[in-house]
């Protein structure tokens, strides 16, 4: 065989010396390649977003709903169910979730806006081994009850109450740029000089007596923007007179007063889901003139001002739905969460924190039953071709199902959509492939008699075949690359064009096109093989071509 | 002990086509050819002389008999071993000089190193054969821009770029007016008699036979005659 330096040396000249065949063998290559590298791109894009909006790893199985005279009479999860299905030999792990199953509301400040919500049917718990999406949530999201002898559980006086609000905002942290003020609710600061208007030297319940009632706190929206943390805080105002109450717990980011214990505790650490994101920015922002965050919101704000923006309250026991009562056995209380990050793990509406949270509150509110029930428990199976198997087991031996999956079906869709994208990318391919055998050969045909001077002067049949096969590959190679950047050119093309015309939507991606390597490398590598397939017969026709005939017919 | 003929047949047949359309191309062919001799091959058109001397080079199988070349059995050598054996000890020249048109004239000189494995000083060696056929100064030109005689005075020195044992040439001075015809035979019987090249030279020109040493006749895929007879026979006349 011929040095390969020879070989390439000589394909390379080859194949600049007769642009024409070369195009001719090559744009259909491009064309199929483009379509390949667009289709894929497009479809991995798809997918990308379905996964974000249905995590499509996991299954999850709920109990079928029963009731039984207005009555919920379904069958209960337990630890039980939990553990017998995890000694299914096709499960990996099972996860249990609980729900909140009592009314909760949360009121928090967010950038600058008031905001009140129902947290009871928004909230669950889930292991926090289970949520470890990035380093923050990692450190931040677990269960801090659990931590013993902290040296930052100090006493503290909790916030008043508002007489006009069942859940007051989740206080700042004192600005550190600011002159020391009199709170009047935490520790005793040094004298102030004397403000006209009365600004917050008369500590009212400066015995400490939280929540006396003599105070009135007014919504503070926007009011605390100059306060250096750019956080509103709590103002209290009594006649004429105000009263600021800052937090007073050491790392106020993470610690707050708590109301009944009277002594900072860290904050209940939730996770949200990339769908509360979506649709805080896409139809909760604009309508409220607040901030959009395209990528991620919440690591975003903490970013830009640490835990302190993604902080609120949560009313346990209390509702922000008018005329539901609560049916509880303990009266409401006030405790403060923070938001540590956006979990692929969050529920897909609502909040997501730490399960022995709300199995205690449960245990609180509701008793015994509430707080060894689950919600749902989410299975990964070590297979996901297992999944009939499975599903079928749930539902003959233990009278439980697998949650209807959206995401399943839709991507279901898209398989659908991406192997017929594909099958028309390759047809395209199939195509060009029979025009570059059809080309070759007939470059066979008019190369005649300097293949039979080649093997004259000392060409083997291989060296025939090797140069014939690496005009196809440099077709390939070249035809692919073309067709990747064409790939390339349209989807920026088609990305710009969406920016500009299509409206937000949730979801909406950046960009509608995900280039994986593995797309534009196996492109290449397909317009490649395709190339060398098509160049394959009339190769061989060269190679087995007597020297003798060749020459002769000239 | 003798010396080994460059070139030993025996027995060598050759036909093209089959049933009613075959044609007998060679008919037990038995020829040696020593080194050092400069041979003509004669005889009329389609009496098997290009066919033999394709069989000769390697660029033609028999369909039976022995073929000796160098020393090796071209029948049992495998495809690779009878490419080594015409990129490094036989070269040839055509009627048609074969050029490859893409290709300047050194191009064309120095393609059999594309093939070879350690081939060295490529261009010094293919600019010294363009010397030797007198065309130093033409090595940047393309075969488009020669005359007849230059395309063939390349083919030559193609021919000789590999230091060949044995030079076979069909046909050589076909295609040249009679002038150059006898430049081209001069340097032929230089390259015999002051280098010592083995050449077998297929033709249809008196003027090329007759400084052959040797000259063979064929007649009907049969060598008739191995002799000065053979050259008056060829040409309806004596030598």
């Amino acid at each position: 065989m011929m040095p390969a330096k020879n070989l390439g040396r000589m394909v390379l000249k080859n194949t600049l010396r007769s642009p024409g065949h070369f195009f001719l063998s090559a744009f259909g290559i491009w064309i199929g390649i483009c379509a390949f590298v667009f289709f894929l791109s497009l479809t991995q894009r798809a997918s990308s977003v379905l996964e974000k909006i249905f995590p499509l790893d996991e299954v999850q199985v709920v109990a079928p709903r029963v009731s039984l005279l207005g009555k919920d009479a379904s069958k209960k999860l337990d630890d039980a169910t939990v553990e017998i299905i995890k000694s299914r030999p096709e499960v990996g792990t099972a996860v249990p979730r609980m729900g909140l199953a009592f009314p909760a509301a949360g009121r928090g400040d967010f950038e600058g806006t008031d905001l009140k919500f129902e947290v009871g049917g928004f909230a669950d718990g889930v292991d926090p081994n289970y949520v470890r999406d990035d380093d923050r949530i990692k450190e931040l999201f677990r269960d801090w009850e659990l931590v013993k002898d902290d040296p930052k559980s100090i006493a503290c006086i909790p916030p008043p109450r508002d007489p006009r609000e069942d859940i007051i905002q989740s206080p700042a942290k004192k600005p550190e740029a600011e002159k020391p003020r009199d709170s009047g609710w935490g520790p005793p600061p040094p004298p102030p000089p004397p403000e006209p208007g009365g600004s917050g030297s008369d500590a009212t319940g400066s015995d400490g007596s939280a929540g006396s009632g003599s105070a009135v706190a007014a919504g503070s929206a926007g009011s605390g923007s100059g306060a250096g943390s750019g956080t509103a805080v709590v103002i209290s105002q009594i006649g004429r007179k105000k009263i600021e109450y800052w937090n007073p717990c050491p790392d106020p980011d993470r610690y707050y007063c708590d109301d009944t214990e009277r002594r900072c505790k860290h904050r209940v650490p939730v996770v949200l889901s990339a769908t509360v994101v979506e649709l805080y920015n896409n139809q909760f922002a604009k309508s409220h003139g607040m901030p959009m965050a395209d990528k991620n919101l919440v690591n975003l704000l903490i970013q830009q001002r640490g835990l302190s923006a993604m902080r609120f309250s949560i009313g346990l026991g209390h509702t922000t739905i008018a005329g539901s009562g609560s049916i509880t056995k303990t009266r409401p209380r006030r405790v403060e969460a923070v938001v540590v990050g956006v979990s692929s793990r969050a529920m897909p509406v609502g909040v997501t924190m730490p399960i022995e949270y709300i199995r205690r509150w449960n245990q609180e509110y509701m008793g015994d039953e509430a707080a060894t029930s689950y919600s749902s428990i989410i299975v990964t199976l070590k297979d996901r071709n297992r999944l009939a198997v499975f599903s079928q087991w749930l539902v003959d031996e233990q009278g439980l199902r697998l949650e209807d999956s959206l995401g399943e079906r839709f991507a279901t869709v898209i398989f659908v959509i991406r192997v017929l994208f594909l099958i028309i990318s390759i047809a395209i391919l199939l195509i060009a492939m029979i025009n570059i055998g059809h080309n070759f050969f007939i470059q066979v045909s008019e190369r005649r008699r300097e293949i039979g001077i080649m093997r004259a002067v000392g060409a083997t049949q291989m060296d025939v075949r090797l140069i014939m096969l690496g005009e196809a590959a440099i077709v390939g190679i070249v035809g692919g690359f073309i067709g990747i950047a064409s790939a390339f050119g349209l989807g920026t093309f088609l990305d710009w064009y969406a920016e500009n015309n299509i409206p937000r939507f949730p979801f909406k991606p950046d960009s509608w096109f995900e280039f994986k390597t593995w797309i534009w490398a196996g492109g290449l590598m397909f317009s490649t093989l395709f190339c060398i397939l098509g160049g394959f017969l009339p190769a061989r026709r060269a190679a087995k071509m007597e020297p003798a005939q060749a020459l002769a017919q000239n | 002990m003798a010396k080994a003929p460059v070139v030993r047949l025996r027995d060598v047949t050759k036909s093209y086509g089959t049933g009613t359309a075959k044609t007998q191309v060679l008919r037990g062919v038995s020829l040696d050819v020593e080194a050092g001799e400069l041979v003509a091959l004669v005889g009329q058109s389609g009496s098997g002389k290009s066919t033999l001397l394709n069989i000769i080079g390697g660029l033609d199988m028999p369909n039976s008999g022995e073929v000796e070349v160098l020393g090796s059995d071209t029948l049992k050598a495998g495809d690779a071993r009878r490419a080594k054996l015409r990129n490094e000890s036989i070269g040839f020249v055509f009627q048609a000089f074969n050029l490859l048109d893409h290709l300047t004239c050194l191009g064309n000189v120095t393609i059999p190193a594309a093939f070879a494995h350690d081939a060295r000083d490529v261009e010094k060696r293919g600019r010294e054969a363009l010397r030797r056929v007198g065309l130093a100064d033409f090595h940047k030109r393309f075969p488009g821009e020669l005359s007849g005689g230059q395309k063939q005075r390349v083919a030559i020195a193609r021919a000789l770029f590999g230091a060949p044992t044995l030079l076979l040439c069909d046909e050589p001075t076909g295609n040249l007016d009679s002038e150059t015809g006898k430049e081209v035979i001069d340097f032929f019987r230089e390259l015999n008699s002051r280098d010592g090249v083995t050449l077998v030279i297929v033709t249809h020109e008196r003027r090329v036979s007759s400084v052959a040493k040797r000259v063979i006749a064929m007649r009907d895929g049969m060598i008739v005659e191995t002799s000065d007879e053979a050259l008056a026979a060829a040409h309806g006349g004596p030598a």
